[in-house]
């Protein structure tokens, strides 16, 4: 594994940072300078492929600073587009980083934690966490084992594995594109960023009726929030909205029109999974379910998501 | 022209003033309550002094102040600009439902009348509803009961969550409870989301054995071997529990090689849905009872510490670990003076109770009496007598 290899599958770690910082390169730079017309070609691929979901993973090796603009001006494009691309490229870069990671020797991906996100990481083949560390990205990361409850923690650390490792990472990445800050682009870049906005409005264009809020419960008007948002959901909250919308009378074509915002879309399997749950006339889980899941934003007062309705 | 309770309330800020301590104030929002029931929110104050003048000045009912550092209290909630957040624990002896705690509080049904004394009922005997009020009492087995909290809390805090003791405060809430703090460190800049994790893992609560469980080739195993956290805690309990936890005497070998020696055992279904249960049993047993909904409340307002508390006029009294495990809130905390006596009439049933060395009551409802002036307030504050013009 070559020190370049690693620009490549992180261009958002600190070193990748330092080395734009070293070469002076600026926002003008990266959309006027011909010698960045490739790493301008990279990010408009890099968006596209965020908003349509196509994934392929194919990286420059070669010169690999080419990643690192490119990562740089799309996420700035992104933002200039606003938050449901941004949110798209966030899952996207995350997605890429999980799988490009897989070979990683531990010393990198340890390095990448402590070096560009902070965190503190002790162990070799058992390691260890900072609680902080651990909660700010499992906290987004749906299922049982991510919930503090069921781990083994000690002297402020939690325990993970290296797949663990990998997954918090991959969350880390999602989290730092989408704090990317919305900045005034040059025109070249501002030219793309109105095409992929345009780009994106085509796919969306689908959509029909808006969801009624009406007197939903305080979990599924967050879900719906977050969903229109285009922020990305776990598992768990894609099966509590299906269920829960299914039973209180949409249409399933509603509800995959609702899902269309996921920032992972991807139309077959969503359609899929809402007919099956439609078929199977799945219940929405119960409050204690919820709460376990961490989807439970506050005490409502019901005994049951249906309640009332 | 303050009342006589404003009086009183004056006179303890006047002397004990200096006793109050918040850090951090002009970064703070703080919010007062005053005798006539009017709110007073988004105040700052530019140091401690001005503070405490405050207080002397215009001594208020209840007094609070935000568990956040904000970049401009003074600001709407959504304009304040967050820094970071003290990590609030609430231990309220009033969620416990305990026997023994509750045998002296009040319950009355909204929709009948119909009353009663001791655990308030889920619904209502007579008409079942569910709109029940209570007004509670409290004794030394609720302080004893929430003790036995924070002292399981701050054991969490420092072994498992490496918080430094120096940076964890203890205060008397005033009433049935005790406020811990985590004041500083890298915990109290999460946010809403990450203090649910925390409290969850506190209180044991949605444990899932299964989660760290392997089935291995040789049966169930508990891989890797818990050093810590919320499975280590219900093993440590059920091992040296097994006849509470009413563990079938057969299981009880298998047990202790599974979860004592690590070694993998083959379990019925049956067998195993014992193990689950009791391993869920025993972490919700050795978590701590506390108000999650509290701590991740990151815009949240607490009674500053050593200020009195308007439902018993005792003091919100900082405490360090130790002082809290021998605090009586009956000899610690009064913060009224028994100077000048008052006349009251009891409106509801009022029990013994001792206020330092003197004891008072019991009392029925109708009597007229006139009651040091620290006994009659607090049954004042506590709802169950009217105070009569002198």
């Amino acid at each position: 594994m070559q020190d370049s290899d690693i620009l490549a599958i992180a261009p958002f770690s600190r070193k990748a940072a330092e080395i734009l910082e070293e070469q002076g390169v600026t926002i003008e730079d990266l959309a006027l300078d011909p010698l960045f017309e490739r790493a301008r070609l990279m990010a408009r691929e890099r968006l596209v492929n965020a908003i349509i979901g196509k994934h392929d993973w194919i990286v420059d090796r070669a010169n690999p600073m080419n990643e690192v603009y490119s990562f740089i001006a799309a996420k700035l494009i992104a933002a200039n587009v606003g938050r449901s691309v941004l949110n798209k490229l966030a899952v996207y870069e995350s997605k890429r980083f999980s799988k490009l990671s897989e070979d990683l020797p531990i010393d990198r991906l340890k390095e990448i934690a402590i070096e560009t996100f902070g965190l503190s990481i002790e162990g070799g083949e058992v390691l260890w966490i900072d609680v902080p560390g651990f909660l700010r990205a499992s906290c987004h990361i749906g299922g049982v084992k991510w919930r503090l409850v069921n781990r083994i923690v000690k002297g402020g650390k939690v325990m993970i594995d290296r797949a663990d490792l990998r997954r918090l990472l991959a969350e880390y990445v999602r989290i730092s594109v989408i704090e990317t800050p919305k900045i005034e682009l040059p025109d070249p870049l501002k030219r793309t960023a109105e095409e992929i906005s345009l780009l994106y409005k085509a796919r969306m264009r689908r959509r029909t009726k808006k969801p009624k809020k009406g007197d939903f419960p305080p979990c599924i008007r967050a879900l719906i929030d977050r969903l229109r948002r285009g922020e990305n959901l776990t598992h768990q909250a894609r099966f509590t909205l299906a269920t829960f919308l299914l039973k209180v009378g949409w249409t399933e074509e509603q509800v995959l029109d609702l899902f269309r915002n996921l920032p992972d879309f991807n139309e077959k399997i969503t359609s899929y999974q809402i007919s099956h749950i439609a078929k199977k006339k799945y219940m929405p889980p119960n409050c204690d379910t919820m709460r376990s899941w961490g989807l439970c934003p506050e005490e409502c007062g019901r005994k049951y998501m249906l309640e009332g309705l | 022209m303050p009342t006589l309770m404003e009086n009183l309330f004056g006179l303890y800020y006047h002397s004990m003033a200096k006793t109050i301590y918040v850090s951090d104030v002009p970064k703070r929002e703080f919010m007062f309550m005053t005798f006539d029931g009017t709110v007073k929110r988004h105040i700052s104050f530019r140091n401690l002094e001005d503070l405490r003048r405050y207080l002397v000045t215009d001594p208020p009912l209840h007094a609070y102040y935000s568990v956040s550092l904000y970049m401009n209290p003074t600001a709407p909630m959504d304009e304040k600009g967050m820094i970071r957040a003290e990590l609030l624990f609430d231990i309220d002896s009033t969620d416990f439902n305990d026997e023994v705690c509750e045998k002296d509080s009040l319950w009355r049904c909204k929709e009948c009348g119909t009353a009663g004394k001791g655990v308030k009922p889920r619904r209502c005997p007579k008409c079942g509803s569910d709109r029940l009020e209570v007004n509670h009492w409290l004794n030394e087995r609720c302080m004893e009961l929430a003790k036995m909290e924070v002292r399981k809390l701050v054991d969490i805090l420092s072994s498992e969550l490496d918080v430094d003791i120096k940076e964890i405060a203890i205060s008397y809430t005033g009433n049935r409870g005790f406020h811990v703090r985590v004041t500083e460190g890298s915990l109290t800049t999460l946010g809403r989301e990450e203090r649910r994790e925390i409290c969850f893992f506190i209180m044991g609560r949605d444990f899932d054995p299964f989660s760290l469980i392997q089935i291995t080739r040789d049966g169930m195993a508990v891989l890797p071997s818990p050093v810590g956290g919320v499975l280590s805690r219900a093993i440590k309990f059920m091992l040296t529990n097994l006849d509470n936890m009413k563990v079938p005497r057969s299981l009880r070998p298998k047990l202790k090689a599974f979860l004592g020696e690590g070694k993998p055992i083959r379990l019925n279904s049956r067998e195993r849905k014992i193990v689950i249960d009791k391993l869920k049993e025993a972490a919700s047993k050795t978590g701590v009872r506390i108000d999650w909904m509290v701590t991740t409340d990151t815009g949240r307002l607490t009674r500053i510490p050593n200020s009195l508390h308007g439902k018993t006029g005792f003091r919100a009294l900082s405490l360090t670990f130790d002082e809290c495990l021998l605090f009586n809130p009956f000899t610690d905390a009064i913060g009224l003076p028994p100077e000048p006596e008052v006349p009251v009439r009891i409106t509801l049933e009022v029990p013994k109770f001792h206020l330092k060395e003197d004891s008072f009551g019991p009392f029925k409802p109708g009597e007229e009496i006139r009651l040091p002036g620290h006994a009659g307030i607090f049954l004042v504050l506590r709802g169950r007598a009217q105070l009569l013009e002198s």
